[in-house]
Order: C-alpha cells, then sequence, then structure tokens
C-alpha cells in the first residue's frame, strides 16, 4: 500500500542529507571572522533604523493571501472536476456536470467581479 | 511491498533526483555564454577551455566563501529557509516522468517500473501541493533575515507566486480535460502518435498561459522582482552568502528544469519524439535491449525539449526588462486568470459537444476547435504589440517635442 510512496521517501532523505552536507560545508569549511559592525544588516551602509521584523508592511499582502486561499481552494474543486469530467461524460453527466461548474465558476467570477470594483487587485 | 518494490524505489529515489543536481552547472554555464554572446562579449573563457569548468570553480568559491549571519537574525529559520527550498524542489521533481515504464521479470512475475521517482494517480495534485510548500523556505528567508529589503522580497515573492499559481492550475484544468487523468503517464500516453497530437496544438493558449506562470513561479526574469538588484538589493537572499546563497541558487536552476520538464509532459508530448519510429523494433534484439533503447530515446527528447525551454528562458532573461511590480500583479490577476476561466469554459463546452477523446485529427470540429484558439492567440498577440507600438511612438514624440 505504501509502496509508491518509498521511493519520495528515498529522495526525501536524499535531498535533506544533501542539504545537511551543503549547510555543514557552509558553517565548517569558510573563513569565519565577525564584529559587531560587519554582522549589522545590509542597509546601503546606514545604520539600520529599528528591527526589521517589526516593520509594518501593507495590507495588501493579507489580502492577496486571502485572496489565493479563496481563488486556491476552488482550483483544487476545479482540478477534480477536470479531471473526472470525460468519465462523466461517459456515464452521460456530462451536461449536468458542465452546467453544475458554470453555475460553480459563475459564483467564483462574480466573487473575482466584486475584488476587482472593490480595488483588490490595484497595487500602487 | 517486497524486495523488488525496496531495490526499484531506492534507485528511483537516488538516480533521478541525480540528473537536474548534474545539469545545474551545465544550465549556469549556457545561461552566461549565452547572454554573454547577446550582449557581444565571450562570456566566461578563463576557467578551462571554452570556460567549461567555470561553474565548477565558481562552486569551488562558494564552499570557501564565509558564512555570514546579521545580527538579530533568527538562526534556525536562517538556516532552515534554504535548505526547505532545496529539498522541495527535489521533491517537485518527483512527478517528471523520464521515460516509458519498463517491465521486468521478478520471482517468475512481470512487475512494471516507472521512469519517475513517483508513481501515483494523483501526481499533478502532489507537484502542486509542494510546490505551494517551497514558498515557505522563500518568506522565511525573507522574514528571518532581520533586513528591510529581504522582508520586503520575500512578501512580494510570496505574492507574486500564490498569485500566479492559480493560474498554473487553471490551465492545468484545461489540460487534465483533454487527458482525464492526473497521472502524467497517462497525460504523455494521450498526446500519442507524432508530434500533431501534441496538447500544445489544441491548447495553444494553456500553453502560452502555464508557461508564463511557471516562469513567474521560478521568479526567473521578466518577473524577477523579489531579487530585484536596482531596487531591492538582492531580495530574499541579500543576508545570505557562500554555500546558503548557492543552495537558493541551485533550488532556482533546479526548478527551472522540472517546470520545463512539466511543461514537456502537459503540452509538448513528454518523453515522446515528434515522429513516432519503431528505432528499437529496427534495431531487434532481446527485449530488455528494447527496453532500454526506448528508455534512452525517451530520455533524450526529454532532455532536448527542456534544453529548448531553458534556452528560450535565458534568451528571454537575455531581452525582456524587469516588470513594475503593479504590472505584474495586474497581469497575473486581472488578464491571466479571465484568460485561463475562459479557456477552462471554452475547453470544456468543445469537450462536451464534440465528445471522444482523443479527436480525430483534421475533421471539421477538430479544424473549428483549433482555429477559434489561434485567432484568439493571434488577436491577442497583435494586440500587444500594437498597443506597445503606439504606446512608445506616444512617448517618442513627446521625448522630441521636449527637446
Amino acid at each position: 500500500m505504501f509502496a509508491p510512496y518509498l521511493s519520495i521517501l528515498v529522495t526525501l532523505v536524499f535531498s535533506i542529507i544533501l542539504a545537511s552536507i551543503l549547510l555543514i560545508l557552509a558553517r565548517w569549511v569558510g573563513w569565519r571572522s565577525s564584529n559587531s559592525v560587519k554582522s549589522l544588516p545590509f542597509e546601503c551602509g546606514n545604520l539600520p533604523s529599528g528591527e526589521a521584523q517589526k516593520v509594518q508592511f501593507s495590507v495588501k499582502f493579507y489580502m492577496t493571501a486571502l485572496l489565493f486561499l479563496i481563488f486556491d481552494m476552488e482550483t483544487l474543486f476545479v482540478l477534480l472536476w477536470a479531471a473526472a469530467f470525460q468519465r462523466l461524460m461517459e456515464l452521460g453527466l456530462g451536461a449536468l456536470v458542465f452546467w453544475e461548474m458554470m453555475f460553480f465558476i459563475g459564483v467564483l467570477i462574480a466573487g473575482y467581479i466584486y475584488v476587482w470594483r472593490r480595488g483588490g487587485f490595484e497595487w500602487n | 511491498m517486497d524486495l523488488f518494490d525496496l531495490i526499484t524505489s531506492i534507485i528511483k529515489g537516488l538516480a533521478f533526483p541525480l540528473i537536474p543536481l548534474t545539469l545545474v552547472p551545465v544550465i549556469v554555464l549556457f545561461e552566461r555564454k549565452i547572454i554573454g554572446w547577446v550582449q557581444e562579449r565571450p562570456g566566461p573563457n578563463r576557467v578551462g577551455p571554452w570556460g567549461v569548468v567555470q561553474a565548477v570553480a565558481d562552486a569551488a568559491k562558494l564552499i570557501f566563501k564565509e558564512d555570514l549571519r546579521p545580527a538579530g537574525a533568527i538562526a534556525f529559520l536562517h538556516t532552515l529557509a534554504p535548505a526547505l527550498t532545496i529539498v522541495t524542489t527535489f521533491l517537485t521533481l518527483s512527478v517528471v516522468p523520464f521515460g516509458p515504464k519498463l517491465s521486468f521479470e521478478f520471482d517468475g512475475v512481470m512487475r512494471t517500473v516507472s521512469m519517475s521517482v513517483l508513481d501515483l494517480n494523483l501526481g499533478l495534485v502532489f507537484f502542486l501541493s509542494i510546490t505551494s510548500i517551497s514558498i515557505y523556505g522563500i518568506i522565511l528567508a525573507g522574514w528571518s533575515s532581520n533586513n528591510k529589503y529581504s522582508l520586503l522580497g520575500g512578501l512580494r515573492s510570496s505574492a507574486q507566486m500564490v498569485s500566479y499559481e492559480i493560474n498554473l492550475s487553471f490551465t492545468l484544468a484545461c489540460v487534465l480535460i483533454l487527458a482525464g487523468s492526473f497521472d502524467v503517464y497517462d497525460i504523455v500516453e494521450a498526446q500519442q502518435g507524432g508530434f500533431l497530437n501534441w496538447f500544445i496544438w489544441r491548447q495553444p493558449l494553456a500553453f502560452l498561459l502555464f508557461f508564463i506562470a511557471q516562469i513567474a513561479e521560478t521568479n526567473r526574469l521578466p518577473f524577477d522582482l523579489p531579487e530585484g538588484e536596482s531596487e531591492l538589493t538582492g531580495g530574499f537572499h541579500t543576508e545570505y552568502s557562500g554555500m546558503k546563497f548557492a543552495m537558493f541558487f541551485m533550488a532556482e536552476y533546479i526548478s527551472m528544469f522540472v517546470m520545463a520538464a512539466l511543461v514537456s509532459v502537459l503540452f509538448l508530448g513528454g518523453f515522446q519524439g515528434p515522429v513516432a519510429l519503431p528505432v528499437s523494433e529496427w534495431i531487434g534484439g532481446p527485449a530488455w535491449l528494447t527496453q532500454a533503447l526506448n528508455a534512452l530515446i525517451g530520455l533524450f527528447w526529454l532532455i532536448a525539449k527542456i534544453a529548448g525551454q531553458i534556452f528560450f528562458m535565458i534568451w528571454m532573461r537575455a531581452t525582456l526588462p524587469r516588470l513594475r511590480y503593479d504590472q505584474l500583479m495586474s497581469l497575473g490577476w486581472k488578464v491571466m486568470f479571465e484568460l485561463a476561466t475562459i479557456n477552462l469554459i471554452y475547453t470544456a463546452a468543445v469537450q462536451l459537444m464534440f465528445g471522444s477523446n482523443p479527436m480525430p485529427l483534421f475533421t471539421i470540429p477538430f479544424l473549428g476547435t483549433i482555429s477559434v484558439q489561434w485567432i484568439v492567440l493571434f488577436a491577442l498577440g497583435a494586440g500587444v504589440i500594437a498597443g506597445v507600438e503606439l504606446l512608445t511612438q506616444a512617448y517618442r514624440r513627446r521625448t522630441l517635442n521636449a527637446c
């Protein structure tokens, strides 16, 4: 039952070992010297102002993440429908399934138009 | 699970990731050479004849570089991010079929082995999910570096990748309707019998959208906003040096390879040649020889298609200027999403009306449905070219008047 997944496990272990070797090389082979000025984060030569992790960034990125979540969930449904479409057509359910998906995409498009009109896709 | 599964799994899991890993230096050398030629300079030509050892020399240099970590960086995440990126890139490789399935006799039973790491009937869903995880590597790298440029680069990169992933999935759905399966082998099989059966002819728009979306997914030019040197100094890998930077670099080139392989599988017939030639039958010989020959021919065609696409990507990098960020996001959400949705509805409607697949070649419905797509594509191309031309003319007139 798990036989198909064994090879992906081998690849996973292989890539983790490779990544660890590279990280160990980076840690132990390279020249190391440090002082307080050298280890400052790069900010075009100026002293960095404040912590980067406390910077407030645009709320648009949250919006994009939310939109992605919504559309990606719908994408999964569309993908499964697309893969099963021919088999459903053979069963004589083609028209029904097609119009169901048109209704679903219609709802999606309605939401899409709403987001567009509210300026969800505007970046400036 | 028996001994056969164990042996083949270990061989597959180790051998296939090595193909792109060994090709990375070759791709890097070709990229630098081609960009050199485009810009009328020789490119790397000092290390070894024709610069062939340049990539190896670069790798050796990067190993001996100092591994910097800025003050205030989150040490664990800063180390984890490149590892996560490279591991997920290797996992996306697992769906690519490198050749036709092989069959062996083991313990008196015939067993088949696929030439991809993962032989799963939900292969493409696995691919999409792993692609989503690979965004974490970049956003963690950006956030843990304690650098504002890195943070902005990581945020931009993740926003861009999620936006184009939706287009990727929607165009993928068009191919799934034609092939009727998530299994990459079924998709390749649906394109059997010469290059006229490749899905690029039936889905030119989907091919174009998928190609653009995959370039945006791999953060290549003209979509390399996350690394835009002129504004973000290096994006999410500003604070990475030495081997950790090399890991991001390797991951980018491996993901280029994987994406090109996926485009080949979905639209260009995968490991099949442009003309179905029974080469192995001409040579004859025992069954294992035929199989080995078929596998090698399949590998050759897949690598040839990947090489062609990678050349095209490098050419684009050498030719096109970088987009502005708002242009990038509106291209993804406003233009490509609409086109992908329309194409999906169109494909499903054609499939519903004209039924059977594969559609017989050169019949009225076949030519009709295909010509509609090509006309739309040419109209779009002509519109874009005319728009650019008008804009440049207006710009020239204005600058001339200003003089």
